[in-house]
Parts: structure tokens; sequence; C-alpha cells
């Protein structure tokens, strides 16, 4: 998988790199907009990660020029601007996702991982995870062929870990991955603590391993 | 009272008091005045009657006399008049058919070796006709100085103050965040220049420290997000490395926190920022009821496991809105009423054309006056922004809805009035 990282903040540049790394992800970086237009001229990207603030140019600009090219690239928009226009801006041009900075890594991955597998020809067929068997489109799970009835939290999270398979996630990105953008000032982690509690009976009783660790105090891997 | 009614006010009484005590100063110096030169006159009669007197030997001679000089009038007596005597006294004149005042010098005359009274009579009449006269014209003069003050006054000081006037209803229709100064007015009126000329300095003054610091809070909040965003990614980067001590792992868990909290915090100030810098907003039909429960569903959890059932009553509208700034707004209201209802509390939400209140049981508030203020937290809650409500207010002033906020028995209530009839 090809990831093109266009963000000139270095320190969090290296770390997206370095995060995407470890996820078995190719990753390519550029600062600038002239470096990102040659690239994106030159090459096919699975996912570009766009910053839309680059000190020579407007990262919108390259989004119109990507559409006019009918590239098939997958974007998602990164801004520090919590602008609504902005957002309603990049999508309209044809961004698949808006993040507003500062985000959690883990939520990165589980939005590049969707974005790729909504490009993805294949991305009808299921996820087959050992036992587990997951129907995107359906949101349904299977386990051994016995259907899990999970909730819709339930669901999500189950995604948002495989998203993050074998890498730790901080019980912080979980909360706001699960209660989306209306929490402000309402985390609490009871629930995602109850919500992890169910889906790991629900995975067990339907016959799986227990795939999810809980690491002390920070969080939980999914280990597979 | 306007300046110009007490100015107005104080000249008009010392006018009317001047007046008023004129008229008797006039009438009794004018009297005094007539009357001592009647009296002069009276004595001169008498010394001209004297040396007539002289010439006259016999009575016949007298009595012509008299009957020529109607105002003499001698009289026999039996005594002898020592001293003259001047005085005022009333008569009926038959002429002129009307009681007239005279006055009167009697005097002693020895004649051919008899006492005479001597009296002379001068007619008060015209006098008094000359004092009313005067007093007439005198008022009528007095009069028409003070209507003619007073419309004088009237229409110069309502011209004079016509600046005066724009001034203050420039200053009512300043508004911080959008005008940079009053405008300007010209007047030859020295103190009205400088007025508005101070003020517009103040005004200039104020919007340009509003401007910088409102500035100051949307280029902070922005400063701050890539800092945030690398502490973020930085600790996401950590908890991956090898294995953790319980210790290390539960340091790292509170530095997230805590970097979460900023995060929030951040968002908020740049929303609120953003919410007054909004320009026009697009509307687009919102289905109110649906929204409410909507968002009431995002908190599901937590009344379950509160043990709260909000109750939805009342009749649904459906109106023209920002719906993005109208969902921000619910969701603030409905989590506060989540956060503060103790458990098995109850929450109320009852929706209408014109408003909708939400109210919920507690414990009534220390400070119910800084609810909307910006960091202002009733419990050492430390979950929340402080931002919430303040975001709520803001909104609402963006939305052109009004929100308030009342205690009673028990129950916190906010009400937002949409304000459907000030729309154009």
């Amino acid at each position: 998988m090809k990831v093109l990282l266009i963000e000139d903040e270095e320190a969090l540049a290296q770390d997206i790199v370095k995060h995407l790394h470890a996820q078995y992800y190719t990753c390519e970086w550029v600062t600038r907009y002239t470096e990102a237009e040659e690239k994106i001229n030159l090459y096919e990207y699975d996912c570009i990660l766009l910053d839309i603030a680059l000190p020579d140019g407007n990262g919108l600009n390259l989004l119109q020029n990507l559409k006019q090219h009918h590239k098939m690239d997958g974007v998602i928009v990164i801004s520090a601007k919590n602008a609504l226009e902005d957002k309603i801006k990049g999508l309209d041009l044809g961004a698949d996702d808006y993040m507003v900075k500062p985000f959690h890594l883990a939520e990165l991955s589980a939005r590049i991982s969707a974005v790729i597998r909504r490009k993805q020809a294949e991305n009808t067929s299921p996820i087959i995870l050992h036992d587990l068997k997951i129907d995107l489109p359906s949101r349904s799970v299977y386990c051994k062929e016995n259907r899990l009835d999970l909730t819709r939290k339930e669901f999500d999270l189950l995604m948002f870990l495989y998203f993050n398979k074998n890498r730790v996630v901080s019980k912080n990105a979980i909360a706001e991955h699960i209660s989306g953008d209306h929490a402000e000032g309402f985390i609490n982690f009871d629930y995602i603590y109850s919500h992890i509690k169910n889906l790991k009976k629900k995975l067990t009783e339907g016959g799986c391993d227990d795939y999810i660790k809980t690491i002390y105090g920070i969080g939980y891997r999914m280990e597979v | 009272m306007k300046l110009l009614t007490q100015t107005t006010r104080y000249y008009f009484m010392l006018a009317v008091a001047l007046l008023l005590l004129s008229i008797p100063a006039i009438y009794f110096t004018l009297r005094t005045v007539l009357i001592h030169k009647i009296d002069e006159e009276l004595r001169e009669h008498k010394s001209s009657f004297f040396q007539s007197l002289r010439l006259i030997t016999s009575e016949k001679e007298l009595e012509v006399y008299k009957h020529f000089y109607e105002e003499f009038s001698l009289k026999e007596i039996t005594y002898k008049i020592e001293k003259d005597s001047i005085y005022t006294t009333e008569e009926y004149d038959s002429s002129e058919r009307r009681v007239t005042p005279l006055r009167i010098l009697r005097s002693g005359v020895y004649l051919n070796g008899k006492h005479y009274e001597l009296l002379i009579r001068e007619s008060l009449i015209t006098t008094r006709d000359l004092i009313s006269i005067i007093l007439f014209v005198k008022a009528g003069i007095l009069a028409s100085l003070l209507a003619g003050l007073l419309i004088i006054n009237r229409k110069l000081t309502k011209r004079v103050f016509t600046p005066f006037y724009q001034t203050v209803s420039n200053l009512k229709k300043f508004e911080i965040d959008k005008d940079s100064a009053i405008p300007e007015i010209h007047t030859r009126i020295t103190e009205f220049n400088d007025l508005n000329k101070a003020l517009i300095q103040l005004t200039e003054r104020n919007h340009q420290s509003y401007i910088s610091q409102k500035e100051f809070t949307e280029n902070a909040a922005h400063e701050l997000q890539t800092p945030l965003a690398i502490i973020r990614t930085k600790l996401e980067l950590l908890i991956q490395t090898s294995e953790m001590t319980n210790e290390q792992a539960e340091i790292i868990s509170e530095l997230y926190d805590a970097s979460d909290r900023i995060n929030r915090l951040n968002k908020s100030l740049l929303l609120l920022s953003q919410l007054e810098n909004t320009g026009t907003l697009e509307r687009e039909p919102a289905n109110l009821h649906e929204l409410v429960l909507k968002n009431v569903n995002l908190f599901n959890e937590i009344f379950v496991s509160k043990q709260i059932v909000p109750k939805i009553t009342g009749s649904n509208s459906i109106f023209k809105t920002n719906i993005a700034l109208f969902e921000i707004l619910l969701t603030n209201l409905i989590s506060n009423a989540a956060r503060f209802t103790p458990d098995g509390g109850s929450i109320h939400i009852q929706l209408s054309e014109n408003e909708l209140i939400i109210s919920n049981t507690g414990n009534p508030l220390l400070n119910p006056e800084k609810i909307f203020n910006r960091f202002h937290r009733e419990s050492n809650q430390k979950s929340g922004t402080g931002l919430g409500l303040t975001i709520s207010k803001q909104i609402c002033k963006v939305l052109g809805f009004d929100l308030r906020y009342s205690f009673k028995n028990h129950e916190h209530t906010f009400t937002l009035l949409f304000n459907w009839s000030d729309y154009p």
C-alpha cells in the first residue's frame, strides 16, 4: 500500500511516517506543493494525506488537479483549521475524508484503511481474520459461521481495533472514535471498558480466540 | 428630563418671579412718586390761594373765588386748624357716576376774624389710570419677552443640540465587532466637536483591542494545534514500544488524558473565535424533533447508567437554520443536562414552534449569573472545558436565538427562544 503524505510540519510528518511504516505501508513524504504536484503526476497512490495549508500553495488546488485528471487515489484532507467551509469545500472537491489536527494516529490508520478498502475493487470481499469474518457493507460479523450480534458501537470498536491490528490503541483514541466529535468534554472511560468487555465476551462466546489484549492503564491491542 | 427643559425651566421660573415681583414694586413706586407730585401741587395751590386771599376783602369776593375754583372748598368752623394735613379719600363723582379717589389738603384759614377749613382736592383718577396703563404695558412687554425667550430657547437649543443627539444615536448604533468607530460629525460647537472626537477615538481604540484580542485567541489556538498534534503522535508512538511497567503506563495514561484535555479546550477556543468571525450562514430546513432525538441518543449510555429517562414532549417544528451550528448547540445543552443531572434525576425537553426548553433536576447553583461566562465552573468536575455554555450562547447570537437560564423547584431550565419575529 502506497501512501503519500503532504505535510510541511516536519516533526508531525516524521511521526506519521514512522507510524505508517510500522503498519506496513509504503509512505512517501513531501513538504511542498510543487513536490507534491510532481509526485501526484508521476505515480499512483492508494491514499494521499493532504495538508491544506502548505507554504507554497493551497492543498485544495492539488485536490482539484487530481480530480481533473481522474486519478483514483483516495484523499484524506488534513487541516489545522476547524473551519466548516474548508471541510465542505474539501469534500465537495472529492476528498474521501477530512481530519482536523490534532488527531490520534490510530484514528488516521482507521480512516486510511477505510478509504483504501472503499477504493479497491475487492472491497466487497469480507475481511477474514482466522476464525473471524467481517462483512463491512452489511456490518455483520461471523465467528466460525456463527453470526455475532454486535451493537453498532461494538462493531465500530472491532473495526477500529482491526484497522490498528497488532498496535496498542489508547483508550483515549477509542473514546474519541466511538463518540465522535460530539463528546466535547464528555470522555468517560467506563463506557469504553464495558463495550470492550461485552465485545470480548461475544467473541469468546462465538468461539473465537480472545484477540483483544488489555494493555494496563493505556488501552488495547488486537493481536492477530 | 432633557437638559433643554431643565435650563428653560430655570429661565422661566426666574422670569415669572421677576414679573410677579416687579408689578407691585412698580405700582407702589409709581404711586408714591405720583402722590408726592400731587401733594406738591396741592401745596402750590394752597400758597397761590393764600396769595389771592390777601386780595379778597369781602365774603362776596370769597364766594366768587370759590365758584371759579371748584377744587377749593371753604367752610366756616369754630376752632383753629393748627397744622396742615394731606390725606386720600373717596367721593362719589356725579359726572363720572363712580366713586373716585381724591387727594385732599386740609388747612386752616383765618379770614375777617373767622376760622375757616380749607380743603383743596385733586382727583387721583388720572393717576390710577396712568398706573394701570403703565402696569399693563409693562406686563405685556414682560410676557412677550418671556414667550420670545421660550421660543428662541426651544428653537435655538434644538438646533444647537442636533449634533449632540446625533452623536448619541451613533453611539447607540455602534457595534464593537462590526464598526471601526462612530462616524464623524461636523459642528461649530466646540464642546460637541470635542465630545465627538473623544468618542471616535474611544470607539476606535475599543474596536482595535477587540479585534486584536479576537485575533490573538484564534492565532494562539492555531499555533497550539501543531505542537499538540506532535505530543499526541509521540505518545502514540511511545505506547507502541516494548513492554512498560505499570508505573510508566499510568504516567503515560495521565499524559494522554492531559493532552486530550488541552485538545478539547483548544478546539473549543477555536470554535468560539470562529463563531465570532462568522459571516452569513447557509440555512437549511431543520426538523427540531429529529435533531433533538438524535442528540439525546448520543448520550443514551449515560442516561441508562444514571437511571435517567429523558422525557420529550410538545409539538415538532421545522425551520430554517444552520444545521451544523444548531446541532453543536443541541449537543452542548443536552450533554450539559446529562452531565449534571444526579443519578435517578429527570430531564425534560419541551419542543414548540417558538422555543425549546431543556430542564433537569439538580441543586441550585452558587453563581447562576456567571453560568455563561468562559471557564466558569460550578463544580470541580474536571472533564468539561468550561466553554460549553459560552459556545452555546455565542451560537445563539450567530443564529439569532436567545438562551436563558433559570432555576425553580429544584430544576435547572435552559430556554432557547427562536425569535422568529425578528427575522426579516
